[in-house]
Order: structure tokens, then C-alpha cells, then sequence
């Protein structure tokens, strides 16, 4: 359970951590890897989603981890350490050298997934948005879906696999990310529309 | 076709809020507009189920990956060398 406290004069947020991080920073660095062990999967999963490749992602996590071992010191509680701990591998993440395969750096426009005056628009979803999603979703079209991702650009990737698939809210992303809500917003939204054009092409042609 | 109810600016303002409409970020008059809007335009409809079904499947397909053997041990040893 998580709640905020005031402590030193200062709010702080207790969450399910906190008694493990402060016995971390009080000297028992042992338990450190408790707290590795925990998180472990957490870091892989969104290593995966940014990186697409295994050995990126290791690498990922035990820079991640290597740096919450090196601040955690400097953490003072105005957030759930598990916030934390992702701006720590965000952080990291955007410091890593961007491999060539991955997508080039560019701003996605409103306007290229906009329908044009007077362009031909649908008056029905297609089958795809309408059918139960336990028989659409397979396999094969998982993999779709991760590879579009890692198709975007890497600022609008950060923010759909933080909203989309780690499961943050718009104020946690935008703290993470240190960047504006507003900002969570258009990148979120234009990431989606990215997808959903990369989806229209899987089931218009490959499904 | 476009719909004849089909108002391109309406539709284009619609566009723009169409996530924060999915995540109900919007306030109540914005959203009970866009309840409106989606209602009365067929192709308004379509394109917010495609997007709605587009995160659903986003969400649906963010699995546990496999951890790979090597990496608790390599873990386990960057934690012994930082705490030496």
C-alpha cells in the first residue's frame, strides 16, 4: 500500500519499498539484491519493448541497476521508488548509443495520420476493430505490434511502452520522463495513430 | 464516402482528442461533445473503434518476456564488485 507522510518536515510517499530501500541506504547493501531480484523482469520487459533485442536489453538492465546501486542514496521518497527506478532506466536508456537499425530520430505530425478534406473515410470499422480480441490477437501478430514499436521514434516509443504496456499514468510518465503532461499527451497520440496505421497495413495485407 | 453528417473541423478537433477521449482524461462537457459527435458521424465511430481496439491490443500484447540464464548471474556479480 502507498500513502504519503510528512517526514523532516517533508512529504514523503511510503510505499511498498520503502522499508527496504531505507535498510539499503542505513548500510545493508546485501539486500540489494533482493530489490535486483524483484525488479529484475520489470527492467528486461521494458528493455525488450525499447530495445527490441536481448543483448540491448541486458545491457539495459544491469546499467539500470549498476545506477540505482550508485544513487539510490540520493533518493528521497517524493515518488514511488518503482518511479523512481524507471526514470533511472529511462535515463539510461536515452543515453545509450542508438544503434543504426533502430528508427531515426523525427517528430511524428499530427497531420500526416490525418484524413484529408474530402478523402474517402471508412463508415465502418473493419473486422479487426470489431472481432473479440482473444481471437484476434496471436502470435505473429504480437510480434507485429513490437516490432511497430520499436519502429517509433524513440521519444514517442518511451512514452507508449511507459502509458501502454508498464501501465503508468499520464502524471507518473510525465514525471518519469520529466517532461510535460501535455507533452505525454500529443506523443502518446500520435504514437497510437502510428500503430494503428502499422495495424490497418498488417490486416489490409499480411494477416 | 465521407458520411453527410460529416463535418471535416468538427471531426478534425475530434481527432485530435481522440486518446485522452479512450483514457477519459477529458472533462465531462468535452467528453459528452465527443459522446455527441461519435454518435451522430459513422465515420467518427469508425476511427475511434480502430484506435480504441489499436490500444487494447497495444496493451493486450505487453507479455513477460523470458529472462535469459546468464543474466542473474551477471547481476549478481556487478552487485559483488560494486559493494567491494
Amino acid at each position: 500500500m502507498t500513502r504519503q507522510e510528512i517526514m523532516n518536515g517533508k512529504k514523503i510517499v511510503r510505499d511498498e519499498d520503502f522499508e527496504l530501500v531505507q535498510a539499503i541506504n542505513n548500510g545493508r547493501t546485501d539486500l540489494f539484491q533482493q530489490m535486483v531480484e524483484k525488479y529484475q523482469q520489470k527492467i528486461y520487459n521494458f528493455g525488450m519493448r525499447m530495445c527490441g533485442e536481448s543483448r540491448d536489453a541486458e545491457d539495459l538492465v544491469q546499467e539500470t541497476f549498476l545506477n540505482i546501486f550508485r544513487y539510490l542514496n540520493g533518493f528521497r521518497y517524493e515518488t514511488r521508488f518503482k518511479n523512481w527506478m524507471y526514470r533511472v532506466a529511462t535515463t539510461t536508456c536515452l543515453k545509450a548509443k542508438r544503434k543504426p537499425k533502430h528508427a531515426p530520430e523525427r517528430e511524428l505530425s499530427l497531420e500526416e495520420f490525418m484524413p484529408g478534406e474530402g478523402e474517402d473515410l471508412p463508415d465502418q470499422a473493419p473486422d479487426w476493430a470489431q472481432r473479440p480480441l482473444d481471437q484476434l490477437l496471436n502470435e505473429e501478430l504480437a510480434a507485429h505490434i513490437k516490432n511497430a514499436i520499436i519502429d517509433l521514434p524513440k521519444p514517442y516509443r518511451m512514452v507508449m511502452v511507459l502509458r501502454d504496456q508498464e501501465g503508468f499514468s499520464t502524471e507518473e510518465t510525465a514525471h518519469i520522463l520529466d517532461i510535460s503532461v501535455s507533452n505525454v499527451k500529443v506523443r502518446l497520440h500520435r504514437a497510437r495513430l502510428f500503430l494503428r496505421e502499422k495495424l490497418k497495413g498488417y490486416f489490409d495485407h499480411g494477416a | 464516402m465521407a458520411h453527410e453528417g460529416h463535418d471535416h473541423h468538427k471531426c478534425m478537433a475530434l481527432f485530435e482528442q481522440m486518446s485522452e477521449y479512450i483514457d477519459r482524461e477529458l472533462d465531462d462537457e468535452a467528453r459528452a461533445r465527443v459522446d455527441a459527435h461519435i454518435r451522430a458521424c459513422c465515420n467518427c465511430q469508425a476511427c475511434y473503434e480502430t484506435l480504441q481496439r489499436t490500444v487494447d491490443l497495444c496493451r493486450s500484447s505487453a507479455e513477460d518476456y523470458p529472462l535469459p540464464s546468464t543474466l542473474a548471474e551477471k547481476l549478481r556479480a556487478m552487485i559483488e564488485a560494486a559493494n567491494r
